[in-house]
C-alpha cells in the first residue's frame, strides 16, 4: 500500500425532474456546489451557463418537452479540472452532432440554437456517450490560471 | 429579475436589468420590457451591468426586441455587460448586430457621432 495518499476527486450530484422548475433548481445547486468548492467566480459563471444550456437542451430536444423524466447533474471537482456531467433517460440524442449555428442575423426568422455554440466556447472539452438508459454529456473545465479557485478569504 | 426604466435627457429610454436573464428572468420581465420599448422613443439602451447570467433564452428576448425596434426605424443598444455576458454576446454573434457599449456615456457619444460616410 502506497504511503502517498491522493485525495479523490469530489463528486456530488442532483436529480431534477423535467419541468418548469428544473433549470432554476440546477442553477441553485451549481452555484451552491461551486461556492462550497471555492471555485473562482469566473469559472463558476461558465459552468453555470453551460449547465443551463445543456439541461435546457435535454428538456427541449432530448425529452421533447415531456415533464417528469429525471435528469441527473453531477459536478466532479478534481485538482486540475472540473467536470459537469448531465445524464438523462431520453432517446438517443447527441447535441454535439448538430450542425454548428451560424452567427445571428437581424433579418433571419430563426431565433435560437445558440446553446451548443455557447457550451463549445466555454468548455475545454465535450464528450457525448450513449448510456444503457439514455445519454451522457460531459463538459470539462480546466482549473487554469484564469479560472482557478478563489483565493482564501 | 428586476427592471427599472429611465428616460435620458436626449430621449433615449434606458432600461436597467438586474439578476439572471434565464427562462424565469425573461418571463418576469417580458411584459414590462415590451411596455417600456413600446412606450419609449426610437432609441433604447438596455443596461446589462447588473445581469449576472445570460443564456440562449435571454438572447432570444433581446434579439426579438431589437427587431421590433428596427422595424419601426429605431435601435437597441446594450450597455456594460459583465465578462461572461459579453462573451456570450460575442460567441453567438449578437454583438455584431446589436451594438454593445462600455457605458451609457459611450452609447450617447456613438449616437451623436456622424454616420460612417456622411
Amino acid at each position: 500500500m502506497s504511503g502517498v495518499r491522493r485525495e479523490a476527486p469530489h463528486a456530488s450530484s442532483i436529480v431534477v425532474r423535467a419541468g418548469p422548475e428544473a433549470l432554476s433548481r440546477v442553477a441553485d445547486w451549481i452555484r451552491a456546489r461551486g461556492d462550497a468548492h471555492a471555485l473562482a467566480p469566473a469559472l463558476l459563471d461558465r459552468i453555470d451557463v453551460c449547465a443551463a444550456e445543456l439541461v435546457a437542451n435535454v428538456l427541449e430536444h432530448g425529452l421533447g418537452g415531456a415533464a417528469g423524466a429525471p435528469v441527473r447533474v453531477a459536478l466532479i471537482v478534481g485538482e486540475a479540472r472540473v467536470q459537469l456531467v448531465i445524464d438523462d433517460e431520453a432517446p438517443a440524442f447527441d447535441p454535439l452532432r448538430r450542425a454548428p449555428r451560424a452567427s445571428a442575423r437581424m433579418d433571419e426568422s430563426r431565433v435560437g440554437g445558440w446553446g451548443i455554440a455557447i457550451v463549445r466556447h466555454f468548455a475545454h472539452e465535450l464528450d457525448y456517450a450513449r448510456t444503457p438508459n439514455g445519454n451522457r454529456l460531459t463538459a470539462t473545465f480546466l482549473l487554469d490560471a484564469g479560472t482557478a479557485r478563489a483565493a482564501p478569504r | 429579475m428586476q427592471l427599472h426604466t429611465n428616460r435620458l435627457a436626449d430621449g433615449t429610454e434606458l432600461v436597467l436589468l438586474a439578476g439572471r436573464l434565464d427562462s424565469a428572468g425573461v418571463a418576469s420581465i417580458e411584459a414590462p420590457l415590451s411596455a417600456a420599448i413600446a412606450a419609449g422613443g426610437s432609441r433604447v439602451l438596455v443596461d446589462l451591468s447588473q445581469v449576472s447570467f445570460l443564456a440562449s433564452i435571454g438572447i432570444r428576448a433581446l434579439l426579438t426586441h431589437a427587431r421590433t425596434l428596427a422595424r419601426r426605424g429605431g435601435s437597441l443598444g446594450l450597455v456594460g455587460p459583465r465578462a461572461v455576458v459579453a462573451e456570450v454576446l460575442d460567441v453567438t454573434g449578437i454583438a455584431k448586430i446589436i451594438p454593445v457599449f462600455a457605458d451609457v456615456e459611450a452609447a450617447s457619444a456613438a449616437s451623436k457621432a456622424p454616420a460612417p460616410g456622411s
